[in-house]
């Protein structure tokens, strides 16, 4: 027979194990995101952007540093982010992405270079980064084209020899890693 | 002209963030794609008369798609009848065919078409598609950003479309001409920004010219102007012009203008979430 102390503890442990398994799943999305927009300097073509990305379903808040043309992004809690239309809002206002990077936490998640993680509704692409454990909170950067410069985007193309980094879409190359041809693949590093 | 490039160098030395929402002039770069924008303009010059006319300008601006925008206005004047009456009607369009951004900066090449009908008989060399004739314009826009200073040229085709031949035997008229223009606009205020609710002030300051291509005569305005945005959403603009030198027979040699704007961005309907 079970000392009831030691019951009541392992009842405890147990119950705290899977609150954190509970509030880890029910946080497997992306939490916010830091976007720099280029193109402009006035605060009337910031607002432009601003507006078009309060109009994201999936969005929660925003705040804006006008000097920097940066807008900090609050998700909504389980709805998924689409980046693509976040980019597209942006383009719409007559302006571009610079600079797009995107939290979320993570339960331990092990990345590698060129491999695929399927999180928060969308299947990344990690390119320039080595093999290593995430956990926690996690800001990872968009290296795709149209959401970095030119410059960049480039810089990262030497890193990959994957085809998909240059069109955004799974290719040949992804189908190893069960991923299904034409769909969005995000390239990220972090 | 000297003048003119010692205050472009001048902004150019204190370069820091800035503006291309001229006031005689279009930008290359498009309004957001599904705005709608409201402007009231009115102009006012010392006509040969020896009374100041004016006219009255109503200008709805549509952006279609992040690349193309276009404007519907109608005007009423004084500057051809005794009292103020409508005059005119007009359609423009822009479509923006090279965007390459950076931080704080950026280049555009637009390309325009525009089409204006005027119930005006104009006595001048001058073409104007502003209300004074029935005319066709296109041309070509290059614009600049680079922080706080912002660059643009514009060059296009005017032809008018009127027929005048009952002026015949006065003198010859212009019916084809080639418009430029040089403009560059600075961000004065704010210096820091703190939110979109903010007044920003900008300055500006054009060269705007036109040569006949059927008759030796032309003209180079230089026009300078003042433009306050309030709540990143409402623009008035006051500008002055005035010719610096020209031989074409024109209704005036200098104008004021004075015209209030307010966007309305996502006005129209959007397809995407």
């Amino acid at each position: 027979m079970r000392h009831p102390l030691i019951y009541f503890m392992m009842k405890r442990i147990l119950m705290i194990i899977m609150v954190c398994a509970l509030s880890f799943s029910a946080d497997a999305q992306i939490s916010s995101a830091k976007l720099q927009a280029s193109g402009l300097t006035c605060a009337m073509c910031a607002r432009a952007v601003y507006k078009n990305l309060e109009a994201l379903t999936f969005v929660e808040k925003i705040d804006t540093d006008l000097n920097g043309s940066s807008f900090l992004l609050d998700f909504k809690g389980e709805t998924t982010v689409d980046i693509d239309a976040i980019r597209k809002k942006v383009e719409d206002a007559g302006f571009s992405v610079a600079v797009l990077d995107l939290t979320g936490s993570f339960q331990e998640v092990t990345v590698k270079p060129d491999q695929h993680l399927t999180y928060g509704g969308s299947v990344f692409h990690f390119v320039g980064v080595k093999e290593q454990t995430v956990r926690g909170d996690k800001t990872f950067r968009v290296i795709d084209k149209h959401f970095t410069s030119a410059k960049e985007h480039k810089k990262f193309q030497g890193m990959t020899s994957m085809e998909c980094f240059k069109t955004g879409l799974a290719a040949g190359c992804c189908k190893k890693n069960g991923v299904e041809q034409v769909s969005r693949i995000y390239h990220v590093t972090l | 002209m000297r003048f003119f490039f010692t205050l472009l160098g001048l902004a150019w030395l204190v370069s820091a963030g800035a503006q291309e929402l001229y006031v005689f002039s279009e930008p290359a770069s498009n309004m957001p794609a599904r705005a709608a924008g409201l402007k009231y303009a009115a102009k006012l010059l010392d006509g040969d008369r020896g009374r100041t006319e004016q006219r009255h300008m109503i200008e709805m601006q549509l952006g279609l798609s992040k690349k193309w925008m276009t404007h519907v206005s109608t005007s009423f004047s004084d500057m051809y009848s005794n009292g103020v009456r409508w005059e005119s009607a007009r359609i423009y369009t822009k479509y923006r065919f090279i965007s390459i951004d950076d931080v704080h900066r950026h280049f555009r090449a637009a390309a325009f078409g525009e089409l204006s009908y005027s119930v005006n008989y104009p006595m001048y060399d001058e073409l104007s598609l502003e209300g004074d004739q029935s005319g066709a314009r296109a041309g070509v826009i290059l614009t600049q950003l680079l922080h706080k200073l912002a660059l643009s040229s514009t060059l296009s085709y005017t032809a008018s479309l009127q027929d005048r031949i009952q002026h015949i035997g006065i003198h010859s008229y212009t019916y084809n001409a080639l418009n430029y223009s040089l403009s560059a606009g600075y961000l004065l205020f704010p210096r820091k920004y703190n939110g979109y609710g903010q007044t920003n002030f900008n300055l500006y300051l054009e060269m705007l010219g036109s040569r006949a291509l059927d008759k030796q005569a032309g003209f180079l305005d230089l026009a300078p102007a003042v433009q306050f945005i309030f709540s990143s959403n409402t623009k008035l603009n006051l500008g002055y012009r005035f010719q610096v030198s020209g031989d074409m027979e024109r209704m005036a040699e200098s104008s004021f203008l004075i015209s209030i704007e307010r966007t309305f961005l996502n006005a129209l309907k959007s397809k995407s979430p």
